[in-house]
């Protein structure tokens, strides 16, 4: 069967490409499925702490990663992966439309920007309202925009479009921003950002595109505090592990994170988890990478004594 | 940049798909450079790709897109 793998991986960032590597080198007939390359990582400018690398951009080390598991013999869909089952001794993984049957799965899609979950939101969701500064900012130079979140990436995205909008509000739940004090410093020196403090987002309005936010207290949502004029949201409330779909499949911990033992091993044996979609503590690039590589080794372990071969050491030669 | 580099990979994805066939060409816009147009077809946000279909907007999507939902619209387009 055309659709046949020794192992799926669901996910293209660098847990999942660093898995494809050790896996395609096992001689595994893999596969990565994922929306894009890179993941999160990809839409970082500066990467400073990858081990080896000076420095690099997120886009880069996403190329070099998927060209070096591809050359190892990977092979890749664009595609997103929308349920996973057993059957029998294999598993398949589905997309919309197609199916791959897999030996062992490696779960490594990483984390999703969190949603406000407002009205408007949904439907003005690139008309507007957007996850991602860094790709979208040069769209609101002179114009209004609003930033929703108080954290690290909330106050750098306020920062950053600062110098490009003409008035950027940056609405958060409690007076106090959680960001490092050099950024919140940073923040407070710009004249054109308004701090919309003990807020939170009611709805946000637009025909065909936004208009304006409406506010309200940050504790009782009936008492509307304010609408501002603005042409853009930007929403950086944090991250979440996607994992619906998971449900009832592998265990998962209450922030919904997939539990892995240390050898990323999940609870349904032959799937594994590796990277931010974990319940590991810190979501690193280049611990999602050795993640990736774990659970990698142990797929084919897996995959190998099933079958009642040998498993060879991870050294020697080829 | 970013932004530039996304579209580009969404470029090549378009264009594997659509390779084969003479009547569809793909192309790509840095937004940067051409703001008029951008504005022009409403583009709000990076990655955006429009399918045209005798010279007019047949559909726009945000955003990456999958392989099933890029083959589900370019058979539309091609009806």
């Amino acid at each position: 069967m055309e659709n046949k793998y020794d192992l799926v991986i669901v996910g293209g960032g660098p847990a999942g490409l660093s898995a494809a590597i050790y896996a395609s080198r096992r001689k595994l007939k893999t596969l990565v499925v994922a929306k894009a390359i890179g993941g999160q990582m990809a839409l970082t400018n500066e990467i400073e702490n990858y081990p080896g690398l000076d420095m690099i951009s997120g886009f880069e080390l996403a190329e070099k990663l998927s060209k070096q598991a591809k050359g190892f013999g990977a092979e890749f869909a664009y595609n997103e992966i929308s349920s996973l089952e057993k059957n029998g001794d294999d598993f398949i993984v589905k997309t919309m439309k197609e199916e791959y049957h897999a030996k062992a799965v490696i779960l490594a899609f990483g984390l999703t920007p969190r949603d406000l979950g407002v009205p408007g939101e949904k439907e003005l969701t690139g008309r507007g309202v957007t996850y991602c500064a860094t790709c979208d900012g040069p769209f609101y130079k002179n114009k209004t925009v609003a930033v929703v979140g108080g954290g690290n990436s909330a106050v750098d995205a306020a920062v950053y479009l600062s110098d490009l909008a003409e008035k950027v509000y940056l609405i958060h739940r409690t007076d106090k921003l959680t960001a490092e004090g050099t950024l919140v410093d940073l923040a407070n020196s710009k004249k054109n950002i308004e701090f919309l403090f003990g807020n939170q987002v009611k709805e946000i309005k637009g025909e065909g595109k936004v208009e304006s936010v409406v506010l309200a207290e940050a504790n009782n949502l009936e008492k509307v505090t304010g609408e501002y004029k603005v042409d853009g949201v930007f929403i950086e409330i944090g991250y979440q592990a996607k994992t619906g779909w998971l449900k009832g499949t592998v265990d998962l911990n209450e922030k919904g994170e997939i539990m892995v033992d240390k050898n990323c091993s999940t609870s349904l044996p032959g799937v594994y988890g590796a990277g931010d979609c974990t319940d590991h503590e810190y979501k690193q690039i280049v611990i999602a990478a050795g993640d990736g590589a774990k659970s990698a080794l142990r797929a084919y372990k897996y995959i190998t004594e099933k079958a009642g071969g040998k498993v060879l050491p991870d050294w020697g030669k080829k | 940049m970013v932004a530039m580099k996304v579209l580009c990979l969404a470029v090549e994805r378009v264009d594997s798909l659509a390779f084969g066939s003479a009547d569809k060409k793909v192309g790509k816009m840095d937004v940067d450079s051409s703001p008029m147009t951008a504005q022009k077809y409403n583009i709000m946000s990076i990655p955006s790709l429009i399918i045209f279909k005798n010279g007019e907007v047949f559909e726009t999507m945000i955003g990456m897109q999958t392989k099933d939902t890029l083959l589900e619209k370019l058979a539309a387009a091609a009806k």
